[in-house]
């Protein structure tokens, strides 16, 4: 065989490829089940393929905008309007990446929109009475209880709490990439896509964030 | 050289994943440098202490209020392209559209004055006492476009055929231009304040045998003069021949 016939012999293999395995085919071999799939059918019109999608991703996407914003009730809302906007968005959806860093993807811009409102609001909440003016790291509001506790239970619960709030005290490019990487246990290269940075940038940014968290749960560590 | 080892093996341990087992090199150093040892068990006490945290689930309407929302959304939808705007919007872009269009009504207003307007600043000009410089507007049926003078109080404004803009933007918007053609000429009249504007009345010219003089403005800001020959009829010719053989028609009647 020559040189110049291969590029025959590659139209002649695509085509019996296109042949073989037609798009139409494939897109029937497709699981249904599939995030794809139902999000396909609910551009159709079919809403329980839609229900199928909100019962999949409901808890996650909920924990996770609550471990961004610290609270439950906005969480719940937010996390609402991400599949309101997943809804919206289906004739626009592409199906570049997975669904789950789809969803993830308007789940982080919005909570990084809220936590970013609240900033604006300049909320006088209690904790704020209690936060340096000048810059500094806001102290624990409450420290760790060196007395012994009768309960195992309440000490990780008390952990958990300290945790949850030292989570919430890091700064937002920080916070949701531990959160992605530590908690929901994401890989370094879907949190990249999540984020829309590079992986570096996300192998930096966790460890920084550890960095932080550690200095403010010492106590625990 | 050993702060860089240190760093390198510092940065793996933190990328490995929780349950996987550091590289051999990693193994070596670990048993060697007690400070990388330290972070590497604090970094796994903090990565477990995190990912204790449970899963926090949604209410149990959650599904029902998600149904309620998107109901919500389609109804809101229906309002059409302005569907997600607030009243405030709809109220500020209402306003902006009505000074849009005010604006262009008052700017065509300005470009292009009604006829209306200008004939009825005519008739006041022309019932007003004549100025001191008499001038007369003539209209003729040949004459397609003829300027006038417009008298304003006491003095007229006369359009120069300068070049000075501003002179010009001010005459634009005082001088009338208007088409006499298909009406009939207006009539010269002495002493206007005097008479009835709805009783005709004759023109008595004093000077029945000098030609009549017309200065007529071209719209350039020359002014032309036109000498209009000596109008007799018969029967005036006859009352002059009766009363005064040897001299003319003192008055005529044009």
């Amino acid at each position: 065989m020559t040189y110049e016939s291969l590029p025959a012999l590659m139209n002649t293999l695509t085509t019996i490829n296109e042949l073989a395995f037609p798009s139409a085919m494939q897109e029937v071999l497709e699981d249904p089940a599939s995030d794809h799939a139902l999000l396909e059918a609910t551009r159709t019109g079919d809403h329980d393929a839609f229900a199928e999608l909100v019962g999949r991703y409901r808890n996650q996407i909920t924990s996770y905008i609550y471990r961004m914003t610290n609270d439950y009730d906005g969480a719940v809302d937010l996390a609402q309007e991400t599949f309101v906007r997943v809804y919206r968005a289906a004739d626009r959806y592409q199906r570049s990446y997975a669904f789950s860093t789809y969803i993830y993807r308007i789940a982080t811009n919005l909570a990084i929109s809220e936590l970013r409102k609240r900033k604006r609001r300049r909320l006088v909440s209690l904790t704020g009475f209690f936060q340096p003016s000048d810059g500094a790291e806001p102290r624990e509001l409450n420290p760790p209880d060196d007395r012994p506790l009768q309960d195992s239970e309440l000490v990780d619960a008390e952990r958990r709490t300290a945790v949850q709030r030292a989570i919430s005290t890091l700064p937002e490019k920080y916070r949701a990439p531990l959160i992605l990487r530590d908690v929901d246990g994401r890989s370094y290269e879907e949190i990249s896509r999540i984020l829309q940075t590079s992986e570096g940038t996300v192998k930096s940014r966790i460890s920084r964030a550890r960095g932080f968290l550690r200095e403010k749960m010492r106590a625990y560590i | 050289m050993r702060k860089i080892n240190c760093n390198t093996i510092r940065r793996e341990l933190d990328e490995l994943d929780l349950n996987e087992n550091c590289s051999a090199p990693a193994s070596l150093h670990l048993r060697e440098c007690a400070e990388c040892l330290e972070f590497y068990q604090s970094r796994t006490k903090l990565r477990r202490l995190v990912g204790s945290l449970e899963m926090v689930g949604a209410p149990a309407d959650f599904d029902f209020r998600l149904r309620a929302r998107l109901a919500n959304e389609k109804a809101r939808a229906g309002y059409g392209a302005f569907a997600g705007w607030s009243l405030g919007v709809r109220s500020s872009v209402m306003a902006g559209l009505i000074l849009v269009i005010g604006t262009l009504v008052l700017v065509n207003h300005w470009r292009n004055p009604p006829t209306s307007v200008l004939v009825g600043e005519q008739k006041t000009a022309t019932a007003e006492p004549p100025p001191q410089i008499e001038t007369k507007t003539v209209a003729t049926a040949a004459t397609t476009k003829v300027p006038v003078t417009v008298a304003s109080g006491h003095q007229n404004m006369k359009v120069s055929g300068g070049n000075n803009f501003v002179a010009k933007f001010r005459a634009r918007q005082a001088i009338v231009a208007k088409d006499f053609s298909s009406l009939s000429a207006s009539r010269v009249r002495r002493e206007e304040s005097s008479m009835s504007t709805s009783v005709p009345t004759v023109f008595p010219i004093d000077t029945s045998y000098q030609s009549l003089r017309v200065s007529l403005d071209d719209g350039t800001g020359t002014w032309r003069t036109i000498s209009l020959p000596t109008v007799s009829f018969g029967s005036q010719r006859i009352l002059a021949k009766g009363s005064l053989s040897n001299q003319p028609t003192p008055k005529g009647i044009w």
